[in-house]
């Protein structure tokens, strides 16, 4: 999986759990950008994303995850991780 | 096959803008701990299975205070999870002194009788068993924590009232394992304690409950006859050549599954058969199979022909007055539980597996769609009244008008004002009657009790009997009184589908109104509230010359003058007042 599918991934998973729509999502977008961004909604990103992507966070990778650009980057250090 | 969280997030809110105006089936959950996904998943859960669910949770630890703070609930859930009674109780009691541990219980059973008290008039109410097997499965003495545990849930048990029902989250837990239906990082983090994984099965175990609650149980189970009752087939093999006997392995999961549904149809369940035989040869292994367990009189109608699954089915529902909704259909051949699911996606199925040794554990999973949240002596009377229901479908072939056939079936209708005993029925009849229903408006037996007691309403019940036998309570008619303007409101009005068909809704009008003039009533006021399934009655009103007042979407508004009114005075119904 590239950078690419990942990020497209995670759009996707932004847009289902707090309804941002696919091409307003940036590298900047963040609960300070994103008013139902919280803490309950971290939780749903949390759940979905560990299901897509099949991989476990920590609490410390939980709590960095906070923009676009970082959950990207999480997910692809934990794919590498798991190969 | 489970559906990623992300997807059900996305699916629900588009199912909850099309559902948007409904009424909602409003659920609220009492929790000590975190929740909140579960709202996602029982949302979506009920509302794919066309429930329009609306799913709010109480403020956080807050069970006992917003156990007050209920009436306008349809169902509530309570979620008291004991290691979070107080903050780490699942560890911090196994260092507590004798007395501490007392005081500690004697103080919960306070609040759980005072939760139980104040959801008693709620219609629907789920508590789960208090269990201490997340923490101490691996301890080969009980302990403290254990100990506080049972105590609470023998307690609990033994109070709850007839509205509430005892979820045994152990059950669920040992389906999923603990592994998988818990995140202590969010149990530490947020208190989530459990996974989505445990609310997907937790709901999966509940749902039949809701479903039953909203009218939408199955009531009858299909069978295909060759490798889904019995090993072989029968045209093939003949009589001798199959297998249905625990003498073999494979005769073994037949013979089971034979005894499993017979274990339903004790229970109320209507067993058919629809298979692609020849009738007589079928007829025969009934008869005089050594092996089968399933009788001619176990069976409520047979549809054993070469015609069109999609077709038979059809004719199935009919002569059994059901909704296609009410059937389950079992079949070993992919080809027909394709043609059933498009042809008639509302009948749920399921195919025989290909590891026939996984067959019984499936047929138990799928009973659960059968759970009736009021299994009253009505109900187990239920077959033999479908199968009375068959004979006169026989017997209607042969008048040659429905008057004809109406005359010849002698009916009698007793009407009576609601006696304590039937309340339950009456609350059933309110929850499951979904055709010939007016308003569909579902009442609990509390609040059937409550309008009892005010004096401005009548309720009047209407018992029904044929040739063919008794139908017990299968009407009701509901009416706010209002003397001063000398008109009536027609509340409900309600027939069940197992006499529809027969003119008795005109009967039972007839006396309604004879007895309102009576009273001094000259005015009768009432609505059609449409949903999806009672179509049947949208003109019912218009039929009796009512006067349409206010019609919207959804919702008519009549009125009735009844010096207008022209009863039907049919000879061939006998009423009878009580």
């Amino acid at each position: 999986m590239n950078r690419k599918d990942i990020e497209q991934r995670v759009r996707n998973i932004l847009f289902s759990v707090l309804g941002i729509e696919i091409h307003k999502i940036n590298t900047n977008t963040s609960p300070d950008t994103v008013d139902n961004w919280d803490s309950i909604n971290h939780l749903n990103l949390m759940i979905a994303m560990e299901e897509e992507f099949d991989v476990e966070f920590s609490q410390e990778n939980i709590l960095k995850m906070i923009t676009f650009e970082e959950m990207c980057t999480t997910v692809e250090d934990k794919l590498v991780e798991k190969d | 096959m489970q559906k990623p969280y992300n997807y059900i997030i996305k699916e629900n809110k588009k199912l909850g803008k099309r559902l948007i105006e409904e009424n909602p089936y409003k659920i609220g959950i009492l929790s000590n701990i975190t929740t909140f996904q579960l709202n996602e998943v029982l949302e979506f859960g009920l509302r794919s299975k066309g429930i329009n669910a609306r799913v709010t949770t109480g403020n956080f630890n807050n069970i006992v205070q917003d156990s007050e703070n209920v009436s306008h609930l349809n169902a509530v859930i309570v979620f008291l999870e004991p290691s979070n009674i107080i903050d780490g109780l699942h560890y911090k009691s196994n260092t507590m002194e004798t007395e501490q541990v007392n005081s500690l219980i004697s103080e919960v059973e306070k609040q759980i009788d005072f939760v139980i008290s104040n959801l008693a008039k709620t219609p629907l109410v789920f508590f789960n068993r208090i269990s201490s097997l997340i923490f101490d499965h691996c301890s080969i003495e009980p302990d403290t924590f254990n100990m506080i545990c049972i105590k609470l849930d023998a307690y609990m048990m033994k109070r709850l009232r007839k509205n509430m029902i005892y979820i045994d989250i152990e059950k669920i837990i040992a389906k999923n394992s603990i592994a998988k239906s818990i995140d202590m990082r969010f149990y530490y983090s947020s208190k989530a304690l459990y996974s989505v994984d445990f609310y997907r099965h937790y709901v999966e175990f509940i749902k039949p409950i809701i479903l039953s609650a909203n009218g939408m149980s199955k009531k009858v189970i299909v069978f295909d006859c060759d490798d889904t009752l019995w090993k072989g087939i029968l045209g093939e093999n003949g009589n001798t050549g199959i297998n249905m006997s625990s003498d073999t392995p494979e005769g073994a999961v037949f013979e089971e599954i034979q005894h499993i549904a017979l274990a339903l149809k004790k229970k109320g369940v209507v067993l058919a058969l629809c298979s692609k035989n020849n009738s007589d040869e079928v007829d025969e292994v009934i008869n005089s199979h050594p092996d089968m367990k399933l009788m001619n009189e176990d069976i409520s109608i047979k549809k054993i022909n070469w015609n069109n699954k999609t077709e038979n089915i059809k004719q199935i529902a009919k002569e059994l007055n059901v909704g296609l909704d009410s059937l389950l259909f079992v079949d070993d051949s992919g080809f027909e539980i394709e043609l059933i699911n498009k042809t008639l996606p509302q009948v749920e199925t399921f195919q025989v597996p290909k590891n026939i040794f996984d067959y019984m554990q499936i047929m138990r999973e799928k009973s659960r769609l059968f759970y009736s949240i009021m299994e009253s002596m009505e109900d187990k009377n239920r077959t033999i009244m479908y199968q009375q229901e068959s004979l006169r479908q026989k017997e209607k072939e042969q008048y040659s008008t429905v008057d004809d056939f109406l005359g010849s079936l002698r009916l009698k209708l007793i009407i009576q004002k609601c006696k304590p005993q039937d309340i339950p029925r009456l609350a059933q009849l309110t929850q499951k009657t979904n055709q010939f229903n007016l308003t569909t408006r579902r009442y609990s037996e509390s609040e059937i009790i409550s309008l009892v007691e005010n004096s401005n309403c009548r309720i009047f019940t209407l018992r029904v009997s044929d040739k063919f036998g008794d139908y017990g309570i299968t009407g009701l008619c509901i009416v706010f009184m209002n003397i001063d303007s000398k008109s009536a409101n027609i509340d409900t009005f309600l027939i069940s589908c197992r006499i529809i068909g027969r003119n008795v809704e005109l009967a039972f009008f007839d006396f309604l109104v004879k007895r309102l003039v009576r009273t001094g009533i000259n005015t009768i006021i009432s609505k059609y509230i449409q949903t999806r399934k009672n179509s049947v009655v949208r003109n019912f009103y218009e039929k009796l010359s009512f006067e349409i007042n206010n019609q919207s979407k959804e919702t008519t508004e009549y009125e009735l003058v009844l010096d207008q009114y022209k009863p039907h005075n049919l000879g061939y119904i006998s009423v009878i007042y009580e």
